[in-house]
């Protein structure tokens, strides 16, 4: 039977050589089994030789020399270029196939939770009158960009973990060793994609959420590494997309945010005369309100819109003399929610276009996502007439946009 | 005063893969074993590092000279036995061969052997 005295030093050296190992744990039982065979085997041989059992034990342990050297060579050894070029491609395909499918997770998680929040809050308006509602001063497409970056922040997290765990397995490597190397790769290579690719509607919360993606990822492939995190599997996919993506359709089937109205609809209300009420509405702002006859010229108009490219257009009668009117344009003013008269914070439209006269109809091209803040919008025709004012000649008609771009040219358009 | 000295430890440096590869060349051997024939071989002369055996062991069957399996031996646990792959023994002769001109050109300069024009 074994002296359990010499059982512990020799167990307090293979110890010291597995931790010196840092190899995965199949891999390391290898090497300490390989070791504790060896020295069973010196041992023997040296008490044979007339050793008493513990000289012989501490003599085998000195032939094998100092457990940090031993461990050294034994981990260089088994380190090959190969090994660590398989094991990036395997931390690739982990960290893809996680960090997609913890995307899916995170969404489908965050939904429940914000739906959990809606209802709750709903029940407290309900009950105690509690009124809550998302910040309006950010388009419902940039709360959506932002509930999409909170749940890449979960798949970056899982997919980092994931993708350390893999590379060190195939690689022989310690997680600690390899994680740092996948934090700095990800969040350069993450941090590079969501700066200058990724093209989303954008606000500040959605910025936030975004840039916090490859802090995400860094963390996920360094913090309590050695955790390797959950395993992904197509049952949590599948019960995320139920809550991320089936119910939500549900529950807001049939909501619509276009808003429209019309200078008709406006002249109704509680003012005076026409004068008063464009006062009143901002609408010098954009400039003057035209003569009856020259308004009554300017007939139907409307516009079509494809994503933040918007085409405005207005019929125009023969009973005008367009010759008279120069720099026609469309303009796009900010406008407040639910009001179609312009912001009065704003004293200039944040983006114009030439009108062209396409037969009877005076048309354009704009884009309305390429300015930070704006969330709806007015269209209008102007144009100066033979007094050398500014008139607003038709409109406005109303829509709503977001920013939509890199998080680099957010920066660069504040 | 004696002047510089070569140790055995570093004129067997650079050695230990060719000794591995020739006592394993003779049938399959685990470690302890092929520490042990190298010393017996050699009468004693050469007992290659223990400590540097197992890294060269792991090194050649990473390189794929060497095959390593687990199997029970005749006394005591379970051994991890090494083999000479085809590539192993293309390796050993290359080796010998660069060992025996190394071998003979240090002879002729220490012995003053071969031809002096």
């Amino acid at each position: 039977m074994a002296d359990p005295e010499r059982q512990a030093t020799t167990d307090d050296y293979l110890a010291r050589v597995a931790a010196g190992l840092h190899l995965p744990e199949p891999n390391a039982g290898d090497v300490r089994a390989e070791l504790a065979a060896h020295l069973a085997d010196a041992t023997a041989a040296l008490i044979g030789e007339g050793l008493t059992p513990e000289q012989a034990e501490r003599e085998a342990i000195a032939r094998l020399g100092s457990p940090d050297v031993l461990a050294d060579g034994l981990r260089r050894a088994q380190q090959t270029r190969r090994r660590l070029l398989a094991g990036v491609g395997g931390g690739m395909w982990a960290a893809a196939g996680h960090g997609i499918g913890g995307t899916l997770l995170g969404y489908g998680l965050l939904m429940a939770v914000g739906l959990s929040i809606a209802v709750l809050g709903a029940v407290l308006n309900r009950v105690i009158g509690f009124d809550w509602s998302l910040d309006v001063s950010v388009p419902y497409q940039a709360w959506t960009t932002t509930l999409a970056a909170g749940a890449m922040c979960i798949g970056a997290f899982l997919g980092a973990r994931r993708a350390a765990h893999a590379t060190a397995a195939r690689s022989l490597r310690s997680v600690r060793e390899i994680g740092p190397w996948w934090a700095l790769g990800g969040s350069v290579v993450l941090g590079a994609w969501i700066l200058f690719i990724l093209r989303m509607p954008l606000g500040w919360p959605a910025v936030g959420a975004l840039m916090f993606i490859p802090a995400s990822f860094a963390a996920g492939a360094t913090v309590m590494i050695e955790r390797p995190g959950p395993r992904i599997r197509m049952r949590h996919i599948l019960l995320a997309a139920v809550v991320g993506f089936v119910l939500p359709v549900v529950l807001l089937f049939g909501v619509s945010a276009q808003v429209g109205g019309t200078l008709s609809e406006v002249r109704s209300g509680p003012y005076a005369s026409a004068d008063e009420m464009w006062r009143a509405q901002h609408f010098d702002l954009i400039g003057r309100r035209p003569p009856d006859d020259v308004a009554a010229a300017f007939g139907a108009g409307g516009y079509s819109a494809e994503g933040g490219l918007i085409a405005p257009y207005v019929e125009v009668t023969s009973a005008i003399d367009l010759s008279a009117w120069h720099d026609l344009r469309f303009e796009a003013w900010r406008r407040p929610s639910g009001d179609i008269s312009p912001d009065p914070n704003f004293r200039a439209p944040f983006v114009t276009a030439p009108a062209e006269l396409q037969g009877t109809r005076l048309q354009a091209t704009l884009r309305v996502d390429r300015t930070p803040g704006v969330i709806y919008y007015g269209l209008v025709l102007t144009g100066v007439g033979p007094d050398g004012e500014r008139y607003l000649l038709s409109g406005p008609n109303g829509g709503q946009t977001a920013f939509v771009g890199t998080i680099w040219e957010w920066f660069t358009a504040q | 005063m004696p002047g510089p000295r070569l140790g055995g430890s570093q004129l067997l440096k650079g050695t230990t893969p060719l000794l591995v590869l020739t006592v394993i060349g003779d049938g399959e051997l685990y470690g302890y074993e092929i520490a042990r024939q190298i010393r017996d071989r050699s009468g004693g002369a050469f007992a290659p590092s223990e400590g540097s055996l197992y890294p060269t062991l792991h090194q050649l069957e990473q390189e794929g000279a060497l095959t390593a399996a687990w199997r029970d031996s005749e006394r005591g646990p379970r051994r991890r036995f090494y083999q000479l792959t085809p590539k192993g023994e293309k390796l050993l002769e290359a080796s010998l061969e660069q060992w025996t001109s190394f071998a003979r050109s240090v002879e002729r300069v220490a012995l003053g052997e071969g031809s002096h024009g």
